[in-house]
């Protein structure tokens, strides 16, 4: 797999998992418990596992989404040997530097 | 053989959705708030192989799993706590949940090996099926939606057992048997979240906790 692909798998499985989650509530209160919208209680909201499914989508992002820029644009770099960052320069890139000359 | 979509739509709407309809449970709930973390920490065992050194250069996120472990085991004492029934089963379950954050943590500080820290998940995982399918009082299987969904997280239970065991015997493998391991690796952290998924379809019928 490519680092692109790579990179695009991690940034959008947090995103798939707010819309599966968005989906399971859209399913359940449109379709399978229609009345039950009128009874809608606080431990509900807080409790639903559509909702909490949305929120672990959420988070995954929020952890992930930099990670899969950070992939990206290390496949560049991999691409490019030319472009790696001098280790004088960046002292916090000597590390992956060393790996992908390796 | 044909279905019928009414009739479909109509049984599917007599299941007790949010605890029983109306009824709320007294109890607080946990199923989803577990499940909810380990579906987060199942996509973050995912995202930790594709990421690769990427992901390891960061000590917090290396550290992820083993928090979210010792984060349910602590959460499974607090309803061991709060729930006056099945103190023993959940009991269990936050020991191995808790033991089982010391032994990943240990791995990933270098200290034992993946044989080492294999050697407690894979009893864990299959002692934590027993607890969560069989022992736990559902009603009959056939008959019970709560017996038949509680069966299917001890399922994926036994299935994330079975994973680590193939891993465990391919520790030493040649070269050739890498793909087939990465595979497996893929396959654990989709199984967690699968266990998570599970545990939300678990609150979906059921209140308690």
């Amino acid at each position: 797999m490519t680092p692109y692909a790579r990179a695009l798998v991690i940034a959008m499985l947090g995103p798939l998992l707010q819309a599966a989650g968005v989906a399971w509530d859209l399913l359940e209160h449109g379709v399978f418990a229609r009345g039950e919208l009128e009874h809608i209680t606080f431990q509900h909201i807080v409790s639903g596992p559509a909702h909490l499914m949305v929120a672990a989508g959420f988070l995954v992002s929020c952890v992930c989404i930099p990670i899969a820029i950070e992939v990206a644009a290390r496949g560049e770099w991999i691409g490019q040997p030319e472009d790696l960052p001098n280790a004088d320069e960046s002292p916090g890139l000597p590390s992956m530097t060393a790996e992908v000359h390796k | 053989m044909t279905v019928d979509p009414a009739a479909f739509l109509q049984a599917a709407g007599t299941l007790p959705f949010h605890g029983g309809g109306s009824v709320e449970s007294s109890a607080p709930p946990g199923h989803p708030f577990f499940g909810a973390l380990l579906l987060f920490i199942g996509s973050i065992l995912v995202v930790e192989l594709l990421a690769g050194p990427v992901w390891r250069r960061h000590r917090a996120l290396v550290m992820l799993w083993p928090l979210a472990l010792l984060i349910v085991g602590l959460g499974l004492l607090l309803v061991t706590d709060m729930q006056e029934t099945e103190k023993s089963l959940h009991v269990t379950l936050a020991v191995l949940f808790l033991a089982g954050s010391y032994t990943e943590f240990q791995y990933r500080c270098g200290r034992i090996t993946r044989y080492a820290a294999d050697a407690f998940a894979v009893p864990a995982l299959i002692v934590g099926g027993f607890v969560i399918g069989p022992m736990h009082p559902n009603g009959p299987i056939l008959y019970s939606a709560m017996a038949q969904l509680h069966m299917l997280v001890a399922t994926v239970c036994w299935v994330l057992a079975v994973i680590k065991l193939a891993e465990a015997r391919l520790l030493n493998a040649p070269a050739a048997s890498l793909s087939f391991k990465s595979g497996l690796d893929y396959s654990f952290g989709v199984g967690v979240m699968a266990l998570g998924f599970s545990l939300l379809l678990v609150q979906q019928f059921h209140g308690g906790h």
